[in-house]
């Protein structure tokens, strides 16, 4: 019987006092724990950045990799051995600047693994400088002036590029964000779930109590219908939804694969050569 | 050229089946007991430009593609007087003096000093089909009784390579044997004395070897990104993969292929990727989060004619300081350089194991010669004991993913494995794998982290074999050549000798870190002579540093490889000087 106390890292957060990234953790570990699946058999993934310092303060196999890299490496894991529950958790900054490519095509290849976007729209370890998300006219270290850029619309990109789960949540509300975390897990293929997570360092716009206000939570919405979800999804203003958007299944990249389809590859066999394997080269 | 060798060169433009006819001959020289080696000479394009084959064969080895010509086949005008002409010949291949078999359509044409062997090649090809293609079929019959080569082997090769196609392949073998009897009443034989013979051996690339290698290693992932002249292993491995039971990626870009095939090996699969230099620029961050996290990793690299996109269908040995100086920091890795097709097979296995022993990258460094280059292979040892290296037991409460062992080596532990749970992190780390970087840095830690991984490069140094040498026991000049160039180094050094030029060859396939035992290896010479396929001479200052030896330096950037003859002239050259 695993309980929320396995899940417990033995390194205490080093995150500022009041971080959004707390809730992520707790939602994370009671997730995994309510689900039943062992520490064991879990596996974080991060990148870099504030949020990515994560697998340290949860007791599963961490792994901590280079900024805007997590995706290829979880994806990688989840071939190696299915068995494992794989989280790609990692910020703003690392998946939708540097990991761009990478959030797109794992989405499109719809790999059965889970990815939580810890959203606080700045960068927050390298010290307040504007994100992909950071909202246009925000005053950053890097926009003086206010940024000028669009932000990146996180939703709308994981529905464009395929991925077969689609979900926000809010930091601030805790039960909630665990429960979506809990349906990304047992979603199979490919789950994104976008975080509000303030900075209560270097945001002072999307605070807790700019989403208090804002937040609803989506009911009744066809999580089947694209076209829906892509119009919650542009939703922005003084109301926001956080739930699923979208959820539909379909067959993962590991069932297409004639090689994965068998089976994970820790457990395939390895060939061993015969001369028939040369008899082409004669 | 010898007598008993026999060179033979198709030449025409892309799109003109040049390498297909190329393999059709080199395979039928090997089937015919010969040694073969083979050259490609082609550019960038689909269609158009001009490309040859060339093949080189005997009863004894053949290690380069050699000096001279025997048989040209033409299949433009271009080709016909770009190889038959001395004044038009470019790209470093001897002009011919032997037979030149071309169609008659081909007219007007600058001559040299060849025999011009004019054939109606199209007529004969029109009788049994309507691709155009097949009147290289029926040169190539041509070039079987220009040298006394068995038709019944060709026709062998011929019905296998066309094999699937039925009546095609029929109709080629026609179309051969007309072109070998119409040589046969129009021409004369060549005068050579070609041993043919039946032993049984292998015809092989070294992108091929390097697969072959890594499915003997016991891989179960290759991931990678196509990119010239590393696709050949891609290739290999993706044509393959039901039969190997491989699982073969394309991933978006290098960099994910990298953290992909470090993502498999952390969990505990045998994975590999690869690319040439400017995918493995992109690859290099993640290199050395391999070598800080100590998960294992191999990864091949293919050198072709850089900088930037450089020479996308040309050799060179230019990477060396790239592959070496990768990413930031100090880290273990180590490099290795095959010096032929046979080696690729067995250090690429030989890097798997010692990739999971070591717990570090190891990286295969090969270039478009070796690559794509056939060789003959013969008794390849298909047996090898997979080495995995050290895990912990389940169950450790006080489990240290990054114990500081003597060796420098720690017990792996794999997800799934239970009471084993421990981070594993790019940021420098403690023995748990806790960070060591962020609210208390500790200087001790940091020091000890960086020690422990570095120890391991220790453990690869005592078990390193000597260097291997050519001819170097009575040498008095040292002729050090790393990688792919070993072969025409090695014929460049018998040229020397038959001089009475007392030269040996150093070879160097373990490029980093160079074997301690080559200081004593280069002291007390003439004069050491490096042989490089570069423009800087990148191994010389890496020896130069390493050794404080004083060397010659000759070197190669035109994008193509050194050839036997010319590479001896040089070296007489600088050891005569004074």
């Amino acid at each position: 019987m695993v309980t929320v106390a396995d899940y417990k890292g033995k390194v205490k957060p080093d995150w500022c006092p009041g971080c959004g990234n707390f809730a992520q953790l707790s939602a994370i570990g009671g997730a995994l724990t309510e689900l039943g699946i062992e520490p064991k058999d879990s596996v974080v993934v991060s990148g870099i950045g504030c949020s990515s310092n994560m697998p340290e303060f949860i007791n599963v196999y961490g792994f901590h990799g280079l900024h805007g890299r997590l995706l290829p490496v979880a994806e990688a894991i989840k071939w190696a051995n299915d068995k494992l529950t794989v989280i790609g958790y990692g910020g703003d900054g690392d998946g939708f600047f540097e990991g761009t490519q990478h959030f797109y095509h794992t989405s499109k290849r719809n790999v059965d693994i889970t990815y939580i976007v810890s959203d606080n729209q700045i960068f927050g370890l390298t010290t307040g400088q504007a994100s992909p998300t950071t909202e246009m006219g925000m005053v950053t270290k890097t926009t003086p002036k206010g940024n000028i850029e669009k932000p990146l619309n996180p939703l709308d990109f994981a529905l464009t590029a395929g991925a077969t789960f689609v979900a926000r949540a809010f930091s601030g509300d805790a039960k909630h964000l665990k429960e979506v975390i809990k349906a990304g897990i047992q979603h199979r293929g490919f789950s994104f779930i976008d975080v509000f997570s303030p900075c209560v360092t270097y945001n002072k716009l999307n605070t807790y109590d700019f989403f208090r206000k804002r937040v609803y939570h989506l009911e009744g919405n066809d999580r089947k219908d694209i076209m829906q979800a892509y119009r919650i999804a542009q939703e922005w203003g003084d109301r926001i939804p956080i739930g699923i958007l979208y959820e539909n299944n379909e067959k993962t990249y590991e069932d297409y694969d004639p090689i994965l389809s068998k089976g994970p590859l820790i457990s395939n066999p390895v060939h061993k050569l015969v001369e028939d394997d040369l008899e082409e080269f004669a | 050229m010898k007598g008993t060798e026999v060179i033979v060169r198709v030449a025409g433009a892309a799109g003109d089946g040049v390498q297909s006819a190329g393999l059709i001959i080199a395979k039928a020289f090997s089937r015919s007991g010969l040694y073969v080696n083979t050259y490609n000479y082609y550019q960038s394009l689909i269609r158009g430009g001009q490309s040859w084959y060339q093949i080189r064969a005997s009863h004894d080895k053949v290690k380069s593609q050699g000096d001279g010509l025997d048989v040209l086949i033409a299949l433009n005008k271009d080709g016909l007087e770009r190889h038959t002409n001395p004044m038009i010949n470019e790209g470093g291949a001897s002009p011919l003096d032997g037979v030149a078999i071309f169609d008659k359509a081909i007219t007007g044409y600058a001559r040299g000093k060849a025999t011009y062997c004019e054939m109606p090649l199209g007529e004969i090809a029109a009788k049994y089909g309507k691709n155009a293609l097949m009147k290289n079929t029926v040169a190539i019959g041509a070039m079987a009784a220009a040298i006394g080569l068995d038709f019944d082997i060709l026709s062998g090769v011929i019905a296998d390579q066309f094999g699937k196609k039925g009546d095609v392949a029929d109709q080629n073998v026609r179309a051969a044997k007309e072109g070998y009897d119409y040589y046969g009443s129009n021409f004369k034989k060549l005068d050579k004395d070609i041993q043919y013979g039946n032993t049984k051996r292998y015809m092989m690339a070294g992108g091929e070897a390097v697969g072959l290698g890594a499915v003997s290693g016991g891989l179960k992932m290759y991931v990678g990104y196509p990119m010239t002249p590393a696709s050949s292993v891609l290739h290999y491995l993706a044509s393959h993969a039901d039969q190997f039971g491989i699982f073969v990626k394309v991933s978006e870009d290098e960099i994910s292929a990298i953290n992909m095939a470090i993502g498999a090996n952390y969990a505990g699969v045998r994975a590999m990727t690869g690319s040439s230099g400017g995918g493995f620029a992109l690859m290099t961050e993640a290199l050395g989060m391999s070598g800080m996290v100590e998960v294992p990793l191999v990864v091949y690299e293919a050198q072709r004619s850089g900088p930037s996109t450089g020479l996308p269908t040309k050799t060179e040995q230019g990477d060396l300081m790239q592959v070496i100086g990768a990413s930031q920091g100090d880290y273990p890795k180590v490099v290795f350089a095959p010096r032929n097709v046979e080696e690729a097979f067995y250090m690429t296995r030989e890097a798997l194991n010692l990739a999971e022993k070591l717990q570090m990258p190891v990286i295969v460094m090969s270039d478009l010669y070796l690559a794509e280059h056939y060789e003959s292979v013969e008794n390849l040892d298909l047996n090898f004991k997979i080495e995995r290296g050290v895990f912990a037991k389940d169950n450790d409460p006080d489990y240290k993913r990054y114990e500081y062992t003597t060796s420098g080596i720690s017990q792996r532990a794999l997800p799934g494995q239970p009471g084993l749970m421990h981070n594993e992190d790019s940021d420098e780390h403690n023995e748990y794998g806790a960070v060591v970087s962020d609210a208390d840095t500790d200087p001790t830690l940091r020091r000890l982290s960086m020690e422990k991984r570095m120890r391991k490069i220790k453990v690869y140094l005592q078990e390193m074999p000597p260097t291997e040498t050519y001819r170097y026991s009575d040498a008095e000049y040292a002729i050090v050549q790393w990688g792919s160039t070993q072969g025409v180094v090695e014929e460049a050094v018998d040229i020397l000798r038959e001089k009475g030029i007392k030269a040996g060859a150093v070879e160097i396939n373990r490029v980093y870190p160079l074997n301690p035992d080559m200081g004593k290896l280069l002291s007390g010479k003439k004069k050491i002579i490096v042989v490089e396929n570069n423009y800087s001479g990148q191994i010389n200052r890496f020896l130069r540093s390493e050794f404080l030896v004083k060397t010659d330096l000759i070197t190669k950037y035109d994008g193509e490889s050194f050839y036997p003859g010319a590479l001896a002239e040089e070296l007489e050259a600088v050891i005569r000087r004074n």
